[in-house]
């Protein structure tokens, strides 16, 4: 009889049905014993180095999530597609004197060929859009100075009034404590008086 | 809804009822985790993974047609997404080795030899093994987890891989030669160094 092959060698290994002869022919046969040996083995080691599962967390997944991050991928690409439609038409963007102005420059006549003036506009938008973020930076940093100098003036004429309170009580404090001592003082000198003490009292 | 099959849930589903969706997700999270845990064999990556995995099934999803078990299909969908990882994984250290050869080595530094040597020592048995496996053709891999790890049919493998059920198990036979043969070397070498 031929020798097991790849498959019956298989099959008699991972238990699987099969023809009787097989196993016989395995008994007698050490050519087809020693590849099962090898075999085994090999079905021990990848047992032995089998993972181990971790406790994982469970993530949320759900349809919803799903939608909502389509969504969002679709929202990105459509406005990409909407900034580079704009720019193709020649999109012009004009910010100045508190008024804004736009304008396409394809539909006012002016073909994609003159690629000098497309140049000009788009450095000229580039340079407004510049000048205006510098104007924004500005006046957010005189926005925030102003803020702090307020913030700051606050905290001190809080201080301040905090300093007077805190004098006052101090103040109040010593009139009491002293208001207290002459009263005590009074008390233990009539005590001793009282007592029949003869000498001289500091 | 839980009661519902698989394929009627698809087919809810793909009509857009997001519970269906939840439930069929609720059903196979944790059965796809561990599949996936048992290729990338980390935490991480396998969590990563399972997310990955799951929005190209919502993605896919009108795609299934049905003709496979949507079980077999899902499966599919996992061990490709693990495959492609590993595959990618691979490159990064191919190309961090050739990094390596391109910045190159002082030869007079025996410092790297040292650490090689330890690390090599270092590893126990189950790790050799481990490097084996990993160093499996891809499809010998598969076979081995889903077969071994994940304890599925011939069958249901060679639907998962839309192969026949007699290459699932030639790819097995040549899985265990490879490791056979490494576990018999070792065994062979430990036995020289107890002589």
């Amino acid at each position: 009889m031929k020798h097991l092959t790849e498959e019956e060698l298989i099959d008699v290994l991972m238990n699987e049905p099969r023809d009787k002869a097989l196993d016989q022919h395995l008994e007698n046969c050490p050519p087809c014993l020693d590849q099962m040996s090898v075999l085994k083995a090999g079905l021990g080691g990848v047992r032995l180095a089998e993972p181990q599962i971790p406790l994982m967390a469970r993530p949320t997944i759900s349809h919803s999530q799903f939608k909502r991050r389509e969504k969002t991928f679709r929202m990105t690409w459509m406005a990409a597609a909407a900034i580079l439609m704009f720019g193709l038409l020649g999109f012009r963007l004009e910010v100045g004197d508190g008024k804004m102005t736009m304008e396409f420059a394809f539909f006012n006549g002016n073909d994609g060929s003159v690629s000098d003036q497309r140049i000009a506009m788009l450095e000229q938008d580039l340079a407004n859009t510049i000048q205006l973020l510098e104007m924004q930076s500005i006046r957010t940093e005189e926005q925030m100075n102003q803020r702090f100098n307020a913030v700051y003036e606050d905290g001190h004429y809080n201080l301040q009034q905090i300093q007077v309170l805190l004098n006052n009580r101090m103040e109040e404090a010593e009139l009491k404590n002293a208001l207290y001592f002459n009263d005590v003082n009074d008390k233990v000198t009539e005590t001793i008086r009282k007592s029949g003490f003869k000498g001289k009292l500091q | 809804m839980e009661h519902l099959l698989d394929i009627d849930l698809v087919r809810l589903a793909k009509k857009g009822e997001g519970e269906a969706f939840d439930v069929l997700v609720q059903r196979y999270q944790t059965k796809v985790t561990h599949l996936v845990y048992r290729y990338v064999n980390n935490r991480d990556t396998a969590l990563d993974l399972v997310q990955d995995i799951f929005l190209k099934v919502y993605k896919n999803l009108v795609h299934f047609k049905g003709e496979s078990k949507f079980s077999s299909w899902i499966y599919r969908v996992a061990s490709n997404d693990c495959i492609d990882h590993l595959r990618k994984a691979k490159i990064r250290k191919v190309q961090s080795l050739d990094h390596y050869q391109e910045v190159g080595f002082d030869v007079a530094d025996t410092h790297h030899e040292k650490d090689i040597a330890g690390h090599y020592e270092a590893m126990d048995e189950r790790d050799r093994v481990r490097k084996a496996l990993g160093d499996l053709p891809e499809e010998q891999r598969t076979v081995v987890v889903l077969k071994i790890y994940q304890d599925m049919t011939f069958g249901e493998i060679a639907e998962i891989l839309q192969e026949p059920v007699s290459t699932i198990k030639s790819r097995l036979y040549k899985a265990f030669q490879a490791v056979g043969g490494i576990m018999r070397k070792m065994d062979f070498i430990e036995k020289r160094g107890a002589l």
